[in-house]
């Protein structure tokens, strides 16, 4: 197997061997769900960050006895489904952001549980970008990282922030210099193997990822590239880590060669930088990081971000979608197609669903017209 | 050049031949279980009505929920792109087409040259597609077909405000047995409810006239006219049945196909 | 050339009759009916006639607010948005107009009846899993029946999605100012402190924009005036616990529109001691509001407001309202010595304002939902809670079964869960709601 297949393969189902061997020696893993929450706080405290997906849920039954059918998020269901149905066994805690309400909730019937990790841990994170908004985001990093101390009985020091927010920053070079691949005329590679790379980030322990990646990158960049695609799409949106639906819109002829996704670009896309306090760089990274349509007076920065992005990549087209029951990238998605499309960028709006109800013959039809639309 | 348009949706399909730009022979067809088998029958049978075989055709392109899996089209174009090109192709003044199906209504806005421009599609809720009206006139105890012409004869149409079909139902029967309302005037209702959720579509993309509605609904004179006066336009009638359109479509883009290929 | 009327003129003009209303049931019921049908069945719903001194008193407010805010802005200043958690007391010192975004739409959409703003929103690209409760104000907008503010308050980030993405959209949409306030995940001394600060970015943005100075003598005013009403509110929230209950259902709904929408007026305050004087006569001879109570039911978050004669009709099958989340306003007497005390207090009463209290952290967060709601239901002696919400309420429905799971376990009391819409009236028939109270009723009676 090459490095690139082994790469792509991390993030096919929920767990993985890597993660096994890790708990094997003794590692913890602690669950999160928001791209708000820093990892390497984790990582400093010599444990693994692994962030929540609905991987290879086959269906929702008990989560819809607490999140409604009618209501709430496909995603937010499957994941809070795989809680209470052991599948995430493997973590020994869990970490939330009051990302959206959806979620929210999600944290609260879990934490109700019984049967659930011992750390469950809420970081509540502004809505604004503010100054005081970053000093009360510091604060509640420092309790977070005091939490994690006390429950695990370890120690995260200056040190060890410092050093795990150096590996962090590699991988987000790692990334960046992929992601360059995608803006060339015949991109060595697609939008469904990024995702499947982005994912796999997130499922393994963050050296081992490195090392991969770079070994990985090394073999993408002596690919090939491919100009086999119809239209160059960009994908922004709902929480997407589904790379099914990457492939849909891949196999129909439209090559995604950019996004703007939290599992995407809005990840890594901003480093750390060093003013000698590792907590305080951590917090101004993660608090201005392109911002998610949750951050209220900062649609600004995300139009601008998309824009300039559509732009490097020649993207021809745009595709916003949205969870259904999903209000912040609903109406975001709204306010986008309108900007795009005044501007001459042509956008297609998708709704769907995530998970074990997905519905691919309806979008299949949809970004099949939208590639006639734009088609050269 | 003889080209064919195989148009195999959830629950009609459809097939269209042409030979040189004019119409030599269109057939429709209730579905069969699968779409390959739908897509057979239909399309030997508008050969044989042409007086032609498989091998005439130059070109096939299919469209619909079951293009994917038709094994004689030598390409597929979305549904959408079809029903805007046949419309257009058909009333050369069209620029918004309205098709209103068994299972799913969509507005497809085009150019001058058929050219698709903008498009909105429900396909999840019943209220707004044939299925609604399906359900209503089995409710008044009315042949489908009758539901149209009988609704233009009201003078005072009941409002229907449920949206979901389950208890629009209620609402009908309660005005039919509990009040003894006319069944004219609620088949008006019904056809105003109906367009409205069709409105509601149309005005996410836009309407820029020549106006035509097309698919199965296009039949229903009430709810057409409903939908004129909401729109404030004269839709356009077309030449052919309107379910033929998505065929008529793909007919164009097989000719395109062929020009393009230089045979 | 004359333009067509807006809905607010539209709605006020209805309305002029209600403001001389005599303290007489067939007068209520002849302009009633001289009404159009919609704007008739409004009226009826709002005046109790066992009840048209306290009725009418909140009643005759509506198109006289109405009337103020078209007055003001014909004068030139400045129409500020607001959601119904963010009390417009601070606004009113600063001679401006405010304007409660979901009052907008719905006040006129009850009296001109309007289904039609509902889908203006979504044909503009909204989703349809928006509140029903912003649709009718965008969709009245996007008509051009009605005018566009000039600066929008966002009071619902960190409590309800919908409603400050909404008010995000507006702004944008409409190039409109917009001033957020995020309102902290916990409700501690810190969070406030944060609180206070946003809240003093926007009065001093609001002052910035509209080109106004708050003013200490009439934030005092405003705010001496809201001071009385919330002792009568307080004064009556003890009486409510008087078996059987003093007030009709319909004073839950009253109580809103005084706290939510009128909140800082005059006007208010009669009401609440019309109210209290009803109340307290009625617990001093030991009578109910109405005949035959045979439960007490707390409503968990909203009513139904889609086809208000379920208020008076819920009165008839027995079942007392006692209240819901929206009318729960445990105020404190806000300290009028100066204006940072004023700005202080309000920023701590807009802290504590329904849904933004119990909604912005966990659903058991302290002071939250369940706490605020289990308080209650202890307090008024509730036999059954109901929930009910906009289908668009997301943090609410997501977290109701751990709410009625927790009612079953700390006081044994059952709950009933209402699915449809407290507003669009399209999505749930209320015969549907009825039969399914009537049921619960006679199951706990």
């Amino acid at each position: 197997m090459t490095k690139t297949e082994e790469l792509l393969g991390i993030g096919e189902t929920l767990g993985n061997p890597l993660i096994d061997s890790w708990r094997q020696g003794g590692g913890k893993v602690i669950g999160y769900s928001c791209t708000y929450m820093p990892e390497e706080i984790i990582h400093a405290a010599g444990m693994m960050p692994y962030r929540l997906r609905g991987t290879g849920c086959r269906g929702i039954s008990i989560a819809d006895s607490y999140l409604s059918r009618t209501s709430h998020c496909s995603f937010a269901r499957t994941v809070l489904e795989l809680a209470l149905t052991g599948g995430y066994g493997f973590l020994d805690g869990v970490v939330y952001t009051n990302g959206c309400d959806h979620m929210r909730r999600g944290y609260d019937n879990w934490k109700a549980q019984r049967d659930r990790p011992a750390f469950m841990h809420m970081l509540p994170v502004p809505h604004t970008i503010t100054d005081h908004g970053l000093k009360w985001y510091e604060e509640e990093l420092v309790t977070f990282r005091g939490q994690l101390e006390d429950h695990f009985g370890a120690k995260i020091e200056d040190a060890s922030l410092r050093q795990s927010i150096g590996l962090y920053n590699e991988t987000r070079r790692l990334l960046k210099e992929l992601y360059q691949l995608r803006t060339e005329k015949a991109p060595r590679v697609t939008g469904a193997e990024i995702l499947r790379i982005i994912v796999a980030s997130t499922s393994m322990p963050r050296e081992k990822y490195n090392k991969l990646l770079a070994e990985a990158l090394e073999e993408i960049k002596s690919r090939e590239g491919t100009s086999d695609y119809k239209s160059r799409l960009m994908l922004v949106g709902s929480a997407s880590d589904d790379p099914a639906f990457v492939d849909l819109v891949e196999n129909t002829g439209g090559l995604v060669v950019a996004d703007s996704l939290c599992f995407g670009a809005r990840y890594f896309w901003d480093l750390e930088e060093d003013t000698g306090d590792p907590m305080h760089d951590i917090a101004v990274r993660y608090y201005h990081h392109i911002p998610c349509p949750r951050m209220y007076g900062e649609y600004p920065a995300r139009l601008d971000f998309v824009r300039s992005v559509a732009k490097a990549s020649d993207a021809d087209g745009v595709v916003v979608q949205t969870i259904k029951y999903c209000d912040l990238h609903g109406v975001e998605n709204a306010m986008l197609d309108k900007s795009l499309e005044k501007e001459g960028i042509p956008v297609l709006r998708l709704e769907r669903e995530y998970g074990p109800s997905a519905d691919m013959g309806r979008i299949r039809t949809r970004v099949q017209a939208f590639l006639e639309r734009i088609g050269r | 050049m003889i080209v064919a348009g195989c148009d195999v949706g959830s629950l009609s399909a459809e097939a269209v031949i042409m030979r040189d730009g004019s119409i030599l022979s269109s057939q429709i067809i209730k579905v069969r279980p699968r779409p390959e088998q739908s897509a057979s029958e239909v399309m030997d049978k508008a050969l044989s009505e042409a007086g032609l075989a498989y091998g005439d055709i130059d070109c096939c392109v299919s469209t619909g929920y079951g293009r994917e899996k038709i094994p004689f089209a030598n390409n597929n174009v979305s549904e959408i792109s079809c029903h805007g090109r046949g419309a257009q192709w058909l009333c050369p003044t069209v620029r918004t087409v309205i098709d209103v199906g068994g299972q799913d209504c969509k507005v497809v806005r085009v150019d001058e040259n058929g050219k698709l421009m903008n498009f909105a599609m429900n396909d999840k809720c019943a209220a707004g597609t044939g299925r609604f009206l399906e359900f209503m006139a089995e409710v008044l105890g009315l042949e489908l077909e009758e539901l149209g012409p009988r609704s233009l004869s009201s003078q005072q149409p009941i409002a229907i405000t449920n949206m979901c079909s389950i208890f629009a139902e209620s609402e009908v029967l309660y005005y039919r047995w509990y009040e003894a309302r006319d069944p004219v005037d609620l088949a008006a209702g019904i056809s105003r409810a109906m367009a409205e959720r069709v409105n509601a579509l149309v005005q996410r993309v836009g309407v820029e006239q020549d106006v035509c509605v097309t698919g199965g609904v296009a039949k229903n004179a009430g709810v057409v006219r409903a939908l004129e006066e909401m729109l404030q336009v004269t839709s356009q009638a077309l030449a052919v049945d309107p379910q033929l359109v998505g065929a008529v479509g793909a007919c164009l883009f097989a000719q395109d196909h062929l020009s393009k290929s230089g045979s | 050339m004359t333009r067509a009327p807006t809905v607010w003129e539209e709605t006020a003009a209805l309305l002029e009759g209600v403001s001389v209303l005599p303290e007489d049931y067939g007068a209520v019921l002849d302009l009633a009916r001289s009404l159009p049908p919609d704007t008739g069945a409004m009226l009826e719903a709002f005046i109790d006639p066992k009840f048209m001194k306290m009725s009418l008193a909140a009643v005759k407010i509506f198109g006289r607010s109405l009337t103020d805010i078209l007055q003001k802005r014909s004068e030139g200043k400045k129409v500020v948005f607001r959601a119904f958690n963010f009390p417009p007391e601070i606004l009113f010192a600063m001679d401006i107009a405010p304007m409660c975004t979901e009052a907008a739409g719905i006040i006129p959409m009850m009296a001109l009846g309007g289904e039609r703003f509902f889908d203006a929103a979504i044909e503009a690209g909204l989703p349809e899993t928006l509140c029903s409760g912003h649709r009718p104000t965008v969709g009245m907008i996007y008509d051009g029946r009605e005018f566009k503010p000039d600066i929008i308050i966002n009071a619902g980030a960190g409590s309800c999605d919908p409603n400050a993405k909404l008010h995000e959209y507006m702004a944008h949409e409409w190039g409109i100012p917009l001033l957020n306030l995020d309102a902290p995940y916990y409700h501690d001394e810190r969070a406030l402190d944060y609180y206070r600060i946003e809240f003093r970015n926007m009065v001093s943005q609001v002052e910035e924009i509209a080109g106004v100075k708050l003013d200490y003598d009439r934030l005092r005013e405003v705010v001496e005036c809201s001071n009385q009403a919330s002792e009568l509110y307080l004064e009556i929230h003890e009486l409510k616990r008087a078996v059987p209950f003093p007030l009709p259902n319909i004073y839950s709904v009253l109580v809103q529109l005084a706290k939510l929408v009128w909140a800082g007026r005059e006007e208010t305050v009669p009401f609440f001691q019309i109210a209290r004087d009803t109340a307290k006569d009625l617990v001093a001879k030991g009578q109910g509001a109405f005949e035959n109570q045979r439960v007490r039911s707390l409503w968990l978050y909203s009513g139904i407001y889609y086809d208000m004669e379920i208020w008076r009709w819920m009165e008839k099958v027995g079942m007392v309202y006692l209240q819901d989340c929206f009318s729960w306003f445990p105020d404190k007497i806000i300290d009028t010595s100066t204006i940072d005390t004023m700005i202080d207090g309000l920023a701590e009463r807009t802290f504590n304002m329904p849904m933004t209290k119990q909604h912005k952290g966990s659903w058991d967060s302290p002071e939250g939902w369940a706490e605020d709601m289990l308080f209650l239901a202890k307090e008024l002696k509730a036999d059954c809670t109901v929930f009910s919400g906009h289908l668009a309420c997301k943090q609410a429905w997501g977290a109701y079964r751990l709410m009625r799971d927790m009612f079953k376990s700390e006081l044994g009391i059952p709950s009933l869960r209402l699915e449809s819409d407290i507003l669009d009236r399209r999505i749930t028939p209320v015969s549907v709601l009825k039969e399914r109270i009537e049921e619960f009723v006679s199951t706990i009676a």
